[in-house]
């Protein structure tokens, strides 16, 4: 066995070392990024069937999406409400380290971040008027994705809803995985 | 009269018509209206339903849930009205449908689609809060053409049978008229014949009754003449002034004796002694006398047919009545005018005779007197031949003269007709029966020379009337003939029992209990040889059938003159000789 010959079985075995391992974890990762695509399509959708409460605002007054914590989709979320808008308004995208009662979001999906977990923005947000997203932890915003049958879905928590003075679609309602239903009326779907 | 009810109907039947075709134009009017509002009803309906689906899958839609999406597509496969359901996100790709037929698979596609009938395409679009999320396509299949109209069968059958009845109700009320006009002509024409039938029994009644009297009082007028006669047979050497006194009797009663002929021959009741006649020669024989009769200022013209028949008829009594009409013309014409007197056949058909007169089809010698005188009314003309109805002054006529001809004619087994108009003339036809015999010889009636001086014969007088009897049996001594006499049947018999050289029996007609003839037939069964002479003014019996003699019985008409009265007994008793 020559120098170069051994040279060459290692640049192989490592050629396909690294051919087998990317191969390997690329399926899981391409999956788990297109999971992570619809999500980010998903954030600004829920809007035509959410209500916030308060007087109406204007017409052209943007609508915020947010991002709170460490934020997982990157520019897929910028490109996916691109042109988007609810009604006349146009669709921006926030990102917020922490989560504050005050904030100006409409949306606000809440990863968690060195400073605050997931369950401290929930916390933070509490009674607040924004639609608060999560992404299937042990802590569960007013929407909570999860998959169910290989695909993205969402569980919704409608008496969180009623609490945050939101009001969500029932029709919203009818395609979510499960519904933790308000307590007061018959208002459930 | 049928014209105005002919446009009325035809009138009615043009609106029915129009009715039923404006029923049907309304009906398919409504139709189409109800078509039009039908695919308007079908289209809103897809459009209803096409915004309810585009309602309920906007979430669905939103988020990408095709199964959800498919669900609900899936439900609308229910409606057999649907053909095609597609939901297109809100990038126009086709996302869930369901397809009967074919389905494009982008917006921009099913955009444009190929028009095809009976189809109704809808989009609806998916929004949600102002956001649009996609578009909902929805495509309804309108109801086939067939059951459509299937919906339209029945009220179309319902408007049908509605214009049928109308028309045939029409058609019946037309027809229903139509029989109703024609049972009034019916009516008209029965009410007619009745009205001729009347008049007829009337003149038959006032015949009767005129025939009664006058053969009473031609009774009491034979006695008188008979009477008057033996007066001056017996007298014409006595007082002049006498004789003069027994001549006017005799006139006046000769003139009553006239006047009872005439009624007699109004009640069809004189005795007629018909003979095949030649009708052409008698008018032309009659000319001259007429001529004389009307005056110069009446021209008289005669036109016959050739070939013409003969007719039975009694013909001294057709030259009465001819004579009866021409002073009737002549009275017409007081300023002169023309009196035509035409011959000619005629056949009388039933038409004819079923026309409401009383008159028996077959073939007549037709004489028709026509003038061109003042003419008749005619509100009159029906009461003609009524005895006693004139026009003319009083004094001037005894309004018998057309009554007489009727009767004779009647009798005769003719027919009378009248036609006139006011101002242009009268012509009245006698129809005559036609003669199936030959042409008799002109009886050679030359009277007898009258006979004179006794004879040695018996002659048995049967008269039931005494005043009679007795003047016949004056009568019968002055002519020389020894004389029984006998009241009735009975005796009459007895007597010729008894008297076996009686060679003559002289007999009335009417007789109670046994008649003249019954008698006349029983003296011959026991005396064959024996000559019968009737006497009578009389015809209602058995001596003649119709006012018609037997041929070759022996008749002295009451009442009579004792030359007349031989004249007949010679007759009797030279025939069969």
């Amino acid at each position: 066995m020559t120098w170069t010959g051994v040279v060459r079985v290692a640049a192989t075995g490592l050629v396909l070392f690294g051919l087998v391992r990317f191969g390997l974890t690329s399926s899981a990762r391409a999956q788990e990024s297109l999971a992570t695509d619809i999500k980010a399509a998903y954030l600004y959708k829920f809007a035509p069937f959410v209500v916030w409460p308060g007087p109406p605002p204007a017409a052209d007054a943007p609508f915020a999406v947010c991002v709170v914590g460490a934020d997982p989709f990157g520019s897929v979320l910028d490109r996916a409400v691109a042109g988007q808008k609810v009604g006349a308004r146009p669709i921006i995208v926030r990102r917020l380290a922490a989560a504050a009662r005050d904030m100006p979001c409409q949306i606000a999906f809440l990863a968690g971040g060195r400073g605050q977990g997931v369950k401290d923005e929930l916390a933070a947000l509490h009674g607040a008027p924004v639609l608060t997203v999560t992404d299937g932890g042990a802590a569960a915003g007013v929407v909570d994705f999860a998959i169910a049958q290989g695909r993205v879905r969402f569980r919704i928590d409608d008496e969180t809803a009623a609490e945050d003075g939101l009001t969500i679609s029932s029709k919203l309602l009818s395609l979510a995985v499960s519904v933790r239903p308000r307590k007061t009326s018959g208002a459930t779907p | 009269m049928s014209g105005p009810f002919h446009i009325f109907d035809r009138l009615r039947l043009a609106l029915v018509l129009a009715s039923a075709i404006a029923l049907i134009a309304a009906s398919l009017l409504v139709a189409a209206y109800t078509e039009r509002q039908y695919h308007a009803q079908s289209a809103q309906a897809a459009a209803v339903q096409a915004q309810v689906l585009a309602d309920t899958v906007t979430a669905a839609l939103a988020f990408g849930d095709h199964d959800a999406l498919q669900e609900y597509v899936n439900a609308l496969r229910a409606n057999t009205g649907v053909d095609a359901v597609g939901i297109f996100d809100d990038r126009g790709r086709l996302v869930a449908s369901f397809t009967r037929s074919h389905m494009a698979d982008r917006l921009a596609a099913a955009l444009t689609p190929a028009e095809r009938p009976g189809q109704v395409i809808v989009f609806a679009p998916v929004a949600q809060a102002g956001v649009r999320l996609g578009t909902v396509y929805l495509r309804d299949r309108t109801e086939p053409v067939l059951r459509r109209l299937g919906r339209y069968v029945a009220p179309g059958f319902l408007v049908l049978m509605a214009s049928l009845m109308f028309t045939v109700m029409s058609l019946d009320a037309s027809a229903l008229r139509r029989v109703n006009r024609d049972l009034q002509a019916q009516i008209a024409e029965r009410e007619r014949v009745e009205a001729a039938l009347r008049q007829s029994q009337k003149m038959e009644a006032i015949g009767r009754l005129t025939g009664g009297i006058a053969h009473d009082f031609n009774n009491m007028l034979g006695i008188v003449m008979g009477n008057l006669d033996l007066l001056q047979r017996r007298f014409t050497d006595g007082d002049p002034r006498l004789s003069r006194l027994a001549e006017h009797a005799m006139e006046g009663a000769k003139r009553a004796a006239a006047l009872t002929q005439r009624l007699l021959a109004f009640s069809r009741l004189q005795p007629l002694r018909p003979t095949s006649a030649d009708i052409a020669r008698t008018v032309s024989d009659m000319t001259d006398l007429l001529r004389r009769t009307l005056g110069e200022t009446i021209a008289v013209e005669t036109v016959s047919a050739g070939g013409l028949w003969r007719a039975h008829i009694d013909l001294p009594q057709l030259e009465t009545a001819i004579v009866n009409l021409a002073i009737n013309s002549r009275d017409a014409m007081p300023d002169g005018g023309k009196l035509t007197i035409e011959t000619s056949n005629a056949y009388l058909d039933r038409a004819y005779a079923e026309a409401g007169e009383d008159v028996t089809p077959g073939q007549y010698v037709m004489v028709a007197i026509t003038d061109t005188g003042a003419g008749i009314p005619a509100d009159v003309l029906g009461q003609v031949f009524e005895p006693f109805f004139t026009t003319k002054p009083t004094g001037m006529g005894t309004g018998l003269g057309l009554s007489q001809v009727h009767g004779f004619i009647k009798q005769s087994g003719g027919h009378i007709r009248i036609y006139s108009e006011v101002g242009v003339g009268t012509t009245v036809k006698l129809y005559l029966p036609r003669s199936q015999a030959e042409p008799e010889r002109p009886a050679a009636a030359a009277m007898r020379s009258q006979a004179a001086g006794r004879r040695d014969l018996t002659v048995l007088v049967v008269e039931d009337e005494a005043g009679v009897r007795e003047f016949a049996v004056e009568a019968l001594g002055e002519l020389g003939y020894d004389v029984i006499a006998a009241d009735g049947a009975r005796a009459a018999l007895e007597q010729l029992d008894a008297h076996p050289e009686i060679a003559l029996l002289l007999t009335d007609v009417v007789m109670p209990e046994t008649n003249g003839r019954v008698l006349a037939e029983e003296a011959r069964r026991r005396r064959p040889a024996l000559r019968v002479v009737f006497m009578t003014g009389y015809t209602r019996n058995a001596i003649v059938h119709n006012g018609v003699v037997d041929r070759g019985a022996h008749l002295v008409s009451k009442p009579f003159t004792i030359a007349q009265l031989g004249a007949e007994l010679e007759a009797a008793l030279a025939a069969q000789g």
